[in-house]
């Protein structure tokens, strides 16, 4: 049943993600007459480059790199017109003028100038238009879209939603299964916290023998970090791993009461260990002490909510 | 060395108190916070991009507090990098948004007349914001669905690294050092930034294998592990399957159509892969799938955040009081920072009135609770942070609730922004935290009392270098401010009435139904991995499979004790490779 929620998954996905991209018949339109416009450009662009790589007479207007190309003058107090495709047209034609008419031209570069000219000719009316285009209304792209695409859209997406119920359904039957018991096999977490609890409460009486018999040194801290790093590795860490299948046996409400004062245990623990490298003995104590209290109080709440949920 | 641990504190020789929250953490931070701010205002006008202060405070913290105080403690250290990262937050949300403003005032006398005040209030709002919805969602990103942050965890390394032995040290330096020569290769031109495979093959640009050199990638991806795998899923599903699907479909312009010759198969390609596909398709359908995944998360876990917001209560009432702050300082902060919002949107503009000043301070409030979520989650389990692309939907609904007023849009985008920046950037520090053992409330008290101070240092700056006018901009090849002049470009856009609205709104049913899968954060995922090209996805899963694969030789303990210090300090070893780097090529012009 996994692999069927994960088939469905994969297959859902891929259905809506792909018509979820379709763009809409105005926004290709729109692309092709901003793709012609940009490629045009850079077949101008080209020809440029390939122009000032030969040309035998070098003229700042050329704009090629180095030139030094004069500012444009500064734009005046008066609002400009509108501007039109005639307009704009002209400006590119009478731009492109400039360049066919530019003297100086040889043997060496002619092919070249002319292909420049070329290109910019042909550039001049795609230029035009795209400067021109307006975007596409936002809800005139969406209706349009979804009359294009909608349908197989909507398709990937109760296939999703399918895969969805499913896959929650094994999980929570995977979560409510039976523990195994056996080596390696999963354990109940009520076990495992009473196990933690038992274990720290032990470092706790522990590390308070130790400071009422004798002065902690050096190298007893050190003992109790190694102790603290096997608590975390070996006890806390298996906990976490297991989260998931706890949540899904006591629901997120239940595994959020529960899981707040086990995750408090386990960061007092972390400080205990930070403490121990700064060798504040008070402060690892104190926090060894204060995870055994949490740890209790997470088996307490554990209780009653497993109490509630049966 | 030996301690009489039960003498009281009063009798000689008795331990002082363990340092967590004082005063040089505080300072230093503070200082280095400040000099990170207006350093990384200019990198990012100069590049596009800021960087993490995190690592660096922690380093420049370490070698302060331990190094010349000799009195530093692993936790006093993590306050110092939290209020440094805590005050350089200002720095990306300044920088990406406010210059938008100057830019868009060049041509515009009604715009170029903005005040100051309101964009100081509404950045103000934004930080403190950022910090309250936290509050909250600590415990669920943490506690309950443990995220991995692998900054986060890449922090917490470095602090525990004086007491993790020489074998993890040397890893940690190793990470490092194998992360550093690669960047500084990458920096000199030796290695390339990605290795196109894909065109090494003969593969079409739509259709990439490329992996980005970059061992931070690798380095979360290690630490995320299988959890990552939804991230590369979403890749492919972008680059293997919608793109190659579209374009043989034919739903994208034709050679033909566009008049394309063989000279310009190339530019074709490029054009078809990036414009259409990337800009056209594939970003706005993963800022969709993020937002839906994201309301979908929020639904989800409503339960537990509920649950959150009664255990504050009931801890703030209890013997001893809580570990973190109070739902009171949740609830007034939100309804402080909410009247600041409005007196910022107030402020902006002639034509904004109570009314309309009331509906964008409240849709922004929820705009940046969301969006902070969505960057929390998503920095969470991938160490990226969508933090542009929510700041621009932000800039976007403000435009529309604003009736088009450019002004009252992006002074509030600037508190969207901020306030994501603080969210992600909390998280990753109380994350830092709690593997350390620090104290929420005090990580969270020290960024409120100083989240301010990166606001007036980043706003200085920028108005410093704008000068009497054309100081930075699309026209300044010194300082272009990229992601600024791309705001002022889409918000031109926005004027004319473009925005995706079909892809928002596809990509947002994609997302609420994934997240009805029992995967966490699905939809976030595969939103984000579609928001960004495949190098940086396809790098991260390397990371990831290269987990699985460890894990599965090697078991858990390995994992821990090899494993998390090699990856951290390929993380770390990159972040101080990059800021070097930048640092060099501004001395050098």
């Amino acid at each position: 049943m996994k692999h069927i929620a994960l088939l469905l998954l994969l297959v859902g996905v891929s259905l809506c993600a792909s018509f979820g991209a379709r763009l809409s018949p105005e926004m290709n339109a729109s692309m092709v007459i901003k793709g012609k416009a940009k490629l045009l450009g850079l077949t101008t662009a080209k020809a440029k480059e390939a122009f000032c790589a030969v040309r035998e007479v070098k003229i700042a207007a050329d704009g090629c790199k180095g030139d030094e190309v004069p500012k444009p003058a500064p734009k005046g107090d008066v609002a400009e017109a509108e501007p039109t495709f005639g307009r704009l047209l002209a400006e590119k034609n009478a731009a492109v003028a400039v360049i066919q008419e530019r003297g100086g031209i040889g043997d060496k570069d002619r092919a070249q100038h002319q292909a420049w000219v070329a290109a910019a000719l042909a550039e001049a009316s795609p230029a035009a238009r795209s400067q021109l285009l307006k975007p596409v209304d936002p809800s005139l792209r969406l209706s349009s879209w979804f009359d294009l695409a909608g349908v197989l859209f909507l398709v990937g997406v109760v296939l999703i939603v399918t895969g969805a119920l499913i896959a929650r359904k094994v999980v929570k039957a995977e979560a409510m299964a039976e523990p195994s018991g056996e080596e390696g096999g999963a354990r109940d977490f009520g076990e495992l916290l009473i196990e933690l609890s038992e274990a720290v409460e032990a470092l706790a009486g522990q590390m308070g023998q130790m400071a009422a018999i004798e002065v902690v040194t050096v190298a007893d801290m050190e003992r109790i970090k190694v102790q603290v790093e096997a608590l975390q590795v070996d006890s806390f860490e298996r906990i976490v791993a297991s989260r998931n299948r706890i949540q899904a046996r006591l629901g997120i409400g239940g595994f959020a009461e529960v899981f707040g004062p086990f995750s408090a245990a386990e960061r007092r623990i972390n400080r205990s260990w930070s403490a121990l490298v700064d060798q504040h003995w008070p402060e690892a104590f104190a926090s060894v002490t204060k995870a055994a209290l949490d740890l209790k109080t997470c088996q307490d709440t554990f209780e009653r909510v497993s109490a509630k949920r049966a | 060395m030996r301690f009489a641990v039960n003498s009281p504190p009063e009798q000689p020789g008795a331990q002082a108190p363990y340092r967590e929250l004082t005063f040089a953490a505080v300072s230093i931070g503070v200082v280095i916070g400040a000099v990170m701010t207006a350093a990384f205002v200019y990198v990012a006008l100069k590049l596009g991009f800021s960087l993490g202060g995190s690592t660096v405070a922690a380093i420049l913290g370490f070698a302060v507090l331990r190094g010349v105080l000799r009195k530093g403690s692993i936790i006093e250290n993590n306050i110092n990098q939290t209020v440094a990262s805590g005050v350089n937050n200002a720095s990306a949300g300044i920088a990406f948004t406010l210059p938008a403003l100057f830019i868009l005032g060049q041509n515009d006398p009604t715009i170029a007349n903005f005040e100051v005040l309101p964009i100081l209030l509404s950045a103000l709002g934004g930080s403190f914001l950022g910090i309250v919805f936290i509050i909250p969602l600590r415990k669920q990103m943490i506690e309950l669905e443990r995220l991995r942050f692998p900054s986060g965890i890449a922090v917490a390394t470095l602090l525990k690294s004086p007491g993790a032995g020489a074998r993890q040290a040397k890893l940690l330096g190793g990470g490092f050092l194998i992360a550093t020569l690669f960047h500084v290769s990458l920096e000199r031109g030796i290695i390339p930034a990605d290795l196109d495979i894909g065109g090494l093959i003969g593969l079409p640009q739509y259709a990439p294998i490329a992996i980005g050199v970059s061992f931070a990638s690798i380095g979360a991806g290690l630490l995320s592990g299988k959890g990552g795998l939804p991230f590369v899923f979403g890749g492919i599903l972008g680059w293997w399957v919608i793109m190659p699907a579209a374009v043989s479909m034919g739903w994208v312009p034709s050679a033909e159509e566009l008049g394309v010759t063989a000279a310009l198969a190339g530019e074709y390609e490029s054009f078809i892969t990036w414009d259409v596909g990337y800009f056209g398709m594939l970003r706005p359908l993963g800022i969709g799938i993020l937002i839906g995944g994201a309301l979908s998360g929020v639904i989800a876990s409503f339960p537990a955040i509920r649950a959150a917001l009664k255990g504050l209560s009931a801890a703030s009432k209890s013997e001893g009081g809580s570990d973190e702050m109070s739902s009171t300082v949740l609830y007034a902060g939100i309804v402080l920072s909410y009247l600041v919002l409005f007196a910022a949107a107030l402020l902006s503009s002639d034509e904004i009135g109570i009314g309309r000043g009331l509906l964008i301070a409240g849709v922004g409030t929820i705009w940046l609770a969301l969006a902070g979520l969505i960057v929390a989650q998503a920095s969470g389990m991938t160490d990226i942070s969508p933090i542009s692309g929510m700041s621009l939907i932000g800039v976007t609904l403000m435009f529309f609730l604003s009736g088009g007023n450019v002004v009252a849009s992006i002074v509030l985008g600037v508190a969207v922004s901020i306030g994501i920046g603080q969210c992600a950037d909390m998280m990753s520090d109380l994350k830092a935290g709690h593997l350390i053992g620090a104290m929420p409330k005090k990580q969270q008290i020290a960024q409120f009392a100083v989240a301010w101070v990166g606001v007036p240092v980043a706003i200085g700056v920028l108005y410093l270098l704008w000068g009497d006018g054309g100081g930075f901009g699309p026209d300044n090849p010194e300082l272009s401010a990229p992601q600024g002049s791309a705001l002022a470009a889409i918000i031109e856009s926005l004027r004319e009435g473009a925005a995706p609205l079909d892809k928002y709104v596809g990509g947002g049913g994609i997302g609420l139904a994934l997240g009805l899968f029992p995967i966490g954060g699905l939809g976030v995922l595969v939103g984000l991995a579609m928001y960004l090209p495949f190098s940086i996805t396809l790098t991260y899963g390397l990371g990831c499979a290269g987990n699985m694969v460890l894990q599965k030789k090697f078991g858990d303990r390995w994992l821990g004790n090899t494993l998390v210090p090699v990856a951290a300090g390929f993380i770390i070893g990159e972040a101080l490779t990059s800021l070097t780097a930048v640092v060099v090529r501004l001395a050098t012009g």
